[in-house]
């Protein structure tokens, strides 16, 4: 093991990445022909989409407010999927999450902000476990399918947030359908003059690394791979897989709420009716382009929050539609699927190099 | 008579990694009962697959009623006369006989079934051979035994010239074995010709009139039944010869280890599975329970080990009463669990071996320190056993499914055993294994026992149960017919307790 | 009092079968494509394509029969896109089907936009007008309820007993119930399985279409995003509940279509609470039938599952890894 080098988790990082590339590459292909039957020159679409979302600093803090709602809630739901629980609920979590942050945010609480905004990040993370609690509960105690379930429960969720912010958490003698300003004291600060970019990002790369630890180098997230890719011998060899489900189902929940947490706290400081629209399907694409691996995800974020964030430039030059980007993505989903089954194979040229060291061993005693 | 009806010449069938026909030649004469024999893995259903059009030959070709045939499948087969009674059957539990029977059967352009049709030409043929049936039953509802009559006479509604069955008397009782072999005679009498697959030595010598033995994928020989004798074949399928029975010590039975009173355990059909079973089994001694596939078998080991509910009754182990208690307080307190299905329970075939290695144990030291794994003591600890256990692959950094089936119980087999358990569950642990992992998995089972564990050995194989047992319990609709000793033991006799009568006492 | 009143309205009813009607049509696809195996979360993607391309045909066409072609059609297609990532490619169908909604969700909408520019200043298209059956109609409550309704609601109740029939009196149904459940079985006894999925699959888009259709054009003769909001999810929950049967899955959305109505009629009665409340009642209604009015129950055997054909030349394919794998049911 010591002497030995370990390739082949540099081949399934590899295969990744190269499929992932080719996913993107496909999609992109495919985007130009709808765009030359309009009319549009691609080339000229995709450079606007580079400059657009990430020509400059400014483009790239913007991508970056793009990418933060996603990769949280991504992070969320390859973990729930590594656990072989299909969270399409973070939509519903995120719109929680964000209402009791931003409830939590406009109490004046009279605390310092030390205080007053861990509290409103914590009550929205707790917001978002308890909304994925509903489902994870239904399917190991009474075997519901978590997939109608979330769903079900993010139009429900979604719409008993606008029905808040047009009822009791309205602005007090506001016409429109929003909260009032969340206070200083809650508040995300931002990371660069001239751009919105807030700390939420960095919450999103702490809770990569942390949960890439917690996967790869703990119990826990051993049992929890082993949970998601055969829940029976789990058990069997005395895991309990119920509890791990639940488990991993909250830790998807929280990270959902925090997206929400942070999206109110850190960029648009009050909360709106529908005020994050998809965000949770989104995340989904993300979580699968990122290959279920926290880095993955971080990466695969950023990716479509430039996107997103060049696309508008794009629609704003070209005419051309920014709904393209759905149609990239879900490409890029149904391809990143297509070649999931696809492995490089490096055993050729590094089994040869084994083989030689090892007949040297044997020679030598 | 010597008609011959079908010729296999030259196939060959290649899968990654292994070649499971290599240059087979194959003659069946119309009328005769022929007999493929083979250990598993030997290629008998593979080659049988191929002449049922499931698989397409990698070379040689298939010559049936004097016909090449050419891009064979099942529809073409069936067509042509071939009819195959799988090992796994073929019929979807939830739909009725008929539904069953006439699936795929559409004649001309009419879409509609007519089941009542079709109900009494089910009759009708079932009189003909003799194969009662009720048509409208589901099939789950049936016996083993019924659903094998449903598919042979699924086979013969077809139209079949040439029926195949693969180790049709796997899930039978010896007397059911009986009844199929007269079953047999009668279908060859009235013209059809049959191949038998099998792999026990017994029932070729009584009901074959030919046999064609394959070892790793090639034909030995052909020979006629009255021509040979069991240790000839037995040579020929092995390839040396086979020791017959296990090298095994007298028991010296110990203290008291698992203590099962009055046990009652429910299937997933809520129905009663385990039925009032009362059994104790000491320290040094193993406890073989016989029985046809089917009889609470598994909903005993599961209510054992913690994973089934237990309705009533009481499980003892080490003195203390331990039921429904969780799978890991079992497994701390030393328990071994070998399952029936090491795909099901016993692995997670996706990950490394070396992290199937500790799927009992990840979570306590020295593999894990503070909830932070120690892979370099999961690596040695890996190492070790696949030494030990002698288990062959070329890096246990792959996933354990890549590893052939004996390797993969190995490595169950080394990781329940490593941990030195006082008692030992072992369920079909040699299914679908090859001869020389057979007998690696017997001496570590008789020596883990000579160690001082409890050892509670369940299977179907009643040849397993009889060589390794001392005490040997036979398990019938959920109910134990009687206890007997090894060196008291008969087949006979088990098998009429195996079919449900008690032990004559 | 007021509330419990509107439900003995003739107007109820017939909005609850005006309603009923695009989820009915969905379920019934749900049936045929779960029934083969198929574990078909894509039946939202597939009505949403319906409702587009339905009221893109009828306004080009100016014709609203013709849109109902054209819906259809789209609906296959994007099926025969899932059909070939889940039967050929073998990978995991819900997260496909996830792919293909967002798909039918980006082709919407950028086509949308595409045609009528990005203020979305548009036209209003033919739509289904309700039959006439003169005197009929007269009847009271009866009248209103069923003799005053569009022509796609008729086909969809009709539809309910003919796929009863085909389902448990005909070799094709035969064929699909058997595929769904052993897909082996059916393998051995000479049926080309993927082609069974595949045949299921176009039918179920098909239906799928034409229920999207009967959203856009039965009234309000035009487009939005996503106008489907999800109604394909809530005919996946109506297959459930009705237990896989053409019949029960029916009167599920029946249940669904009522809890629409009645939120539609709740608004018309002024209540001072915001209107999110109203929205959010079928999707309660349906989690609450589904959690206590029926326990968890077991669909097709094989849903959910790859069919891999055995011992093919080609390289045997492990079935997808990592949180990507086939779905176990529960």
């Amino acid at each position: 093991m010591n002497t030995q080098f370990d390739y082949k988790r540099i081949e399934t990082g590899l295969s990744y990445l190269i499929s992932s590339l080719l996913s993107i590459a496909v999609a992109l292909i495919i985007s130009s022909f709808i765009l030359l039957g309009q009319g549009k020159d691609p080339l000229q679409a995709f450079s606007l989409i580079f400059q657009g979302g990430i020509g400059d600093m400014a483009a790239f803090g913007a991508s970056l407010v793009r990418a933060c709602p996603l990769m949280l809630a991504a992070l969320g739901i390859a973990f729930a999927f590594k656990a072989g629980i299909y969270n399409i609920g973070a939509e519903g979590q995120i719109y929680l999450g964000a209402m009791f942050a931003t409830w939590v945010g406009i109490l004046p609480l009279g605390l310092p902000k030390i205080i007053h905004l861990p509290l409103a990040i914590l009550t929205g993370m707790a917001a978002g476990a308890s909304w994925a609690f509903i489902p994870a509960y239904l399917k190991v105690k009474k075997g519901f399918n978590e997939v109608i379930m979330t769903i079900l429960l993010n139009y429900i969720g979604v719409y008993f947030v606008n029905a808040s912010v047009h009822s009791y958490l309205q602005e007090p003698n506001g016409y429109y359908p929003q909260t009032s300003k969340v206070l200083e004291t809650a508040t995300l600060p931002k990371l660069m003059a001239n751009s919105e970019l807030h700390a939420g990002i960095l919450l999103g790369l702490i809770g990569a690394v942390i949960l890439y630890v917690i996967l790869q180098k703990t119990d826990f997230g051993y049992q929890l791979r082993c949970v998601g890719s055969n829940p029976e011998a789990s058990r069997t060899s005395g895991m309990n897989a119920k509890l791990t489900l639940i488990a991993a189902m909250l830790v998807s929940g929280a990270f959902a709420g925090l997206a929400g947490a942070s999206e109110v706290l850190g960029y648009q400081h009050l909360l709106l009716e529908n005020f994050s629209p998809n965000t949770g399907y989104d995340a989904i694409s993300v979580a699968l382009l990122g290959r279920l691996n926290p880095i993955g995800v971080v990466i695969a974020a950023i990716f479509i929050g430039v996107l997103r964030t060049g696309a508008n430039t794009m629609q704003i030059m070209m005419g051309v539609p920014v709904t393209i980007v759905y149609i990239i993505q879900a490409i890029i989903i149904l391809c990143v699927l297509a070649f999931t089954n696809w492995k490089l194979d490096l055993s050729r040229f590094f089994e040869r190099g084994a083989k030689d060291a090892n007949s040297k061993l044997a020679n030598r005693s | 008579m010597s008609e011959i009806i079908l010729e296999m010449k030259g196939v060959r069938k290649e899968f990654p990694g292994l070649v499971a026909n290599d240059n087979v030649n194959l003659q069946v004469k119309k009328g005769e009962i022929h007999v493929l024999l083979g250990e598993n893995g030997a290629g008998k259903s593979t080659l049988m697959n191929i002449l049922y059009g499931l698989y397409a030959a990698d070379g040689g070709e298939v010559i049936f009623k004097g016909n090449v045939i050419h891009d064979n499948t099942p529809k073409k087969a069936i067509g042509m006369g071939v009819g195959m009674v799988h090992q796994h059957f073929m019929l979807i539990p939830a739909l009725t006989v008929v539904e069953n029977m006439i699936l795929g059967m559409q004649e001309g352009p009419n879409p509609v079934i007519n089941k009542k049709e079709a109900a009494n030409k089910i009759l009708e043929l079932g009189k003909k051979f003799g194969l009662k049936v009720d048509p409208y039953a589901k099939v789950w509802q049936l016996s083993v035994g019924e659903q094998q009559r449903v598919e042979i006479l699924k086979a013969l509604f077809r139209g079949a010239e040439l029926l195949i069955l693969d180790e049709p008397t796997a899930v039978l009782t010896p007397q059911e074995t009986q009844e199929l072999f007269t079953l047999l005679r009668g279908l060859t009498k009235q013209g059809l010709t049959i191949i038998f697959i099998t792999h026990k030595l017994n029932e070729v010598m009584e009901i074959s009139d030919r046999i064609t033995i394959l070892q790793r994928g090639k034909v030995v020989g052909t020979v006629n039944t009255k021509d040979t004798n069991k240790q000839d074949l037995a040579r020929m399928m092995v390839g040396r010869d086979v020791v017959l029975s296990v090298d095994k010590a007298p028991a010296n039975p110990g203290a008291k280890v698992l203590e099962v009173k009055d046990l009652e355990v429910k299937n997933d059909k809520n129905l009663v599975a385990v039925n009032k079973l009362s059994f104790e089994i000491r320290a040094g001694e193993i406890f073989g329970i016989a029985g046809v596939d089917g009889n609470g078998q598994s909903e005993l080991v599961e209510a054992l080990t913690g994973l089934r509910v237990v309705e009533s009754g009481e499980v003892i182990y080490n003195n203390e009463n331990v039921t429904n208690k969780p799978p890991r307080y079992l497994i701390e307190k030393g328990m071994a669990h070998i399952p029936e299905d090491r795909h099901l329970r016993g692995l997670v075939l996706n990950m490394s071996v070396k992290e199937n290695m500790v799927l009992e144990d990840f979570y306590r030291e020295p593999f894990t320190v503070n909830h932070f794994m120690k892979f370099d003591k999961i690596d040695a600890y890996s190492k070790e056993l696949i030494k030990e256990y002698d288990i062959r692959l070329s890096s246990d950094d792959i996933p354990v499914g890549n590893l052939s089936g004996g390797n993969q119980q190995k490595v169950v087999l080394a990781r329940m055993l490593q941990r030195n358990p006082n008692l030992l569950i072992v369920m079909h642990p040699t299914r679908g294994l090859d001869v020389g992992a057979i007998e690696f998995i017997h001496k570590r089972i008789i020596r883990a026992r000579d160690n001082g564990s409890a050892v509670l050995l369940i299977s179907t194989e009643l040849e397993e149960v009889l060589t390794l047992s001392d005490r040997i319990g036979v398990i019938y609709e959920g109910q134990l017919m009687g206890i007997v000793n090894q060196k008291d033991a008969n087949t006979n006799e088990l098998g009429l307790m195996m079919a449900g009568s008690h032990k004559a006492s | 009092m007021q509330i419990l009143s509107l439900l003995i309205e003739a107007d109820f009813w017939a909005a609850t079968l005006r309603l009923t009607t695009p989820l009915l049509l969905a379920a019934l696809g749900g049936v045929f494509s779960e029934r083969a195996g198929i574990n078909n979360m894509g039946l939202d993607g597939a009505m949403l394509m319906g409702a587009f391309f339905g009221y893109i045909g009828a306004l080009f066409t100016q014709n609203a029969f013709l849109g109902f072609v054209c819906a259809a059609i789209s609906g296959a297609l994007i099926m025969l896109l899932l059909g070939f990532m889940s039967i050929n490619v073998k990978v995991n169908q819900i997260v496909t089907a996830l792919g293909t909604n967002m798909l039918a969700l980006g082709v919407t909408s950028t086509a949308f936009r595409m045609i009528f520019g990005n203020d979305l200043a548009q036209l209003t298209s033919p739509g289904l007008v309700p039959v006439n059956f003169g005197s009929l109609s007269k009847i009271p409550f009866l009248g209103k309820v069923l003799f005053g309704q569009t022509p796609i609601v008729y086909l969809a109740i009709i539809l309910v007993p003919i796929s009863h029939y085909i389902m448990y009196n005909t070799h094709w149904g035969l064929k699909i119930r058997a595929t769904g459940e052993h897909p082996k079985a059916v393998d051995t006894v000479g049926i080309d399985v993927y082609k069974v999925r595949y045949v299921s699959l176009i039918i179920s888009g098909i239906l799928c279409g034409l229920g999207g259709a009967a959203v856009t054009l039965t009234g309000i003769n035009t487009f939005y995003d996503n106008i489907t909001a999800g109604r394909g999810f809530i005919a996946v929950a109506a297959v459930v509940f009705g237990k896989w049967s053409p019949v029960g899955a029916s009167l599920a959305t029946l249940l669904f279509g009522a809890g629409e109505a009645f939120q539609l009629r709740l608004q018309g009665l002024g209540f001072d609470i915001p209107y999110a409340y109203f929205y959010m009642l079928p999707y309660i209604v349906t989690m609450i039938s589904l959690i206590f009015f029926m326990g968890p129950s077991k669909g097709p055997a094989a849903t959910g599952q790859p069919y891999i054909k055995s011992g093919s030349k080609a390289k045997r394919k492990k079935v997808s890894r990592a949180g990507l794998k086939p779905e176990v049911k529960s």
